[in-house]
C-alpha cells in the first residue's frame, strides 16, 4: 500500500469534532478492512482504529476546550500520513500551549481510579506509540502509531523541520 | 437527545445513542442530576447504541456511578462495544463495571 496524506484545516470548535473523527476513522480503517483481521490477545481487528480515533479525539478536545485565548478561536491543521507500517498525525494549532512536561509518563501512570477529568493526555500517550509536543506558534503535536502487523524496525518519520513551525 | 430513559418500578434503564463526548456531555449532566435527586437505586446504562466516547463522557458515567453508589445504589453497564470498549479497557472501567 502506498502512503497517502490527508489534511484538514478548520477552526478548533467542537462543532467540527465529528467531522475530524470521521476522517480519522476512515484513514485508519482503510488498511484494516483490506488486510483482514490482525487479532492479538484480547484485541479486535478494529482496535487500531479505535485507539487512534480516541487519541485524536482527546487532542482535539484540548484545543477546542482549552486553546481559546481572549475569545479568539484557535485554528487547527491536522495532517494524517497513512503508510504501510504506521500512521502519523501532526496537529498544529494557534491556541494556548500546554506544558510538555504534562506528558511525563510517571505522572500519567499515577492516574487515580475512577477519574472524572484529566484523562486526556493519559489516553493519548497510552494509545499512541510515540507522542511529542512542541509549544509555540503554532503548537505542534505529533502522534505515531504502528500498525499491528508492522515489520519490526521499520523506518518512521521523525519530528523534523518539515513539520516544525511555519 | 442522545439518550432514552425508561423507568420500570425501581429500575431505570438509560439507552445511550450516538456520542457521549465533550460536545454532548452537557445534555447528559442534567440526567445524572435528576437520577441522583430522584434517588434511583437500580440504574442500567445500555451502551449498545453508543459509537463514540471520550474522556468527558467517561467523566459523566463515573460521576453517575460515584453519586449513585455513595447513596447505596447500583449502576450496571451493558452492551459496551467498539471504541467505547477500548476506552473502558484502558481506564480499567471494565473491571469496575464487570464487563
Amino acid at each position: 500500500m502506498s502512503s497517502h496524506v490527508v489534511c484538514l484545516h478548520l477552526p478548533g470548535l467542537l462543532i467540527y469534532r465529528d467531522l475530524v473523527l470521521a476522517v480519522v476513522a476512515e484513514v485508519c480503517g482503510t488498511k484494516v478492512s483490506s488486510a483482514g483481521e490482525h487479532l492479538q490477545a484480547g484485541r479486535g481487528p478494529h482496535d487500531f482504529q479505535f485507539e487512534i480515533v480516541s487519541a485524536v479525539s482527546e487532542a482535539f478536545n484540548n484545543v477546542a476546550l482549552h486553546g481559546s485565548s481572549g475569545g479568539v478561536v484557535p485554528q487547527l491543521e491536522i495532517e494524517l500520513l497513512s503508510a504501510q507500517d504506521f500512521i502519523v498525525i501532526h496537529m498544529k494549532d494557534t491556541g494556548q500551549s500546554f506544558d510538555p512536561m504534562l506528558l511525563d509518563a510517571p505522572r500519567l501512570r499515577a492516574m487515580p481510579e475512577l477519574p472524572e477529568s484529566g484523562m486526556g493526555l493519559f489516553i493519548i500517550t497510552s494509545f499512541m506509540d510515540e507522542v511529542e509536543y512542541r509549544p509555540g506558534v503554532p503548537n505542534v503535536l505529533r502522534m505515531l502509531k504502528r500498525r499491528p502487523d508492522a515489520s519490526l524496525g521499520s523506518n518512521t518519520p521523525e519530528f523534523n523541520e518539515r513539520n516544525d513551525h511555519q | 437527545m442522545s439518550y432514552q430513559r425508561t423507568d420500570n418500578g425501581p429500575q431505570t434503564t438509560i439507552l445511550l445513542q450516538g456520542t457521549l463526548d465533550a460536545k454532548t456531555a452537557p445534555e447528559h449532566r442534567p440526567l445524572v442530576d435528576a437520577l441522583v435527586a430522584e434517588k434511583r437505586q437500580d440504574i442500567t446504562l445500555d451502551m449498545g447504541g453508543l459509537r463514540q466516547l471520550d474522556s468527558t463522557g467517561v467523566g459523566v458515567i463515573v460521576s453517575l456511578y460515584k453519586r449513585v453508589t455513595a447513596d447505596g445504589g447500583l449502576v450496571k453497564i451493558i452492551n459496551v462495544q467498539g471504541q467505547p470498549l477500548a476506552m473502558f479497557r484502558l481506564l480499567r472501567l471494565d473491571r469496575v463495571f464487570h464487563i
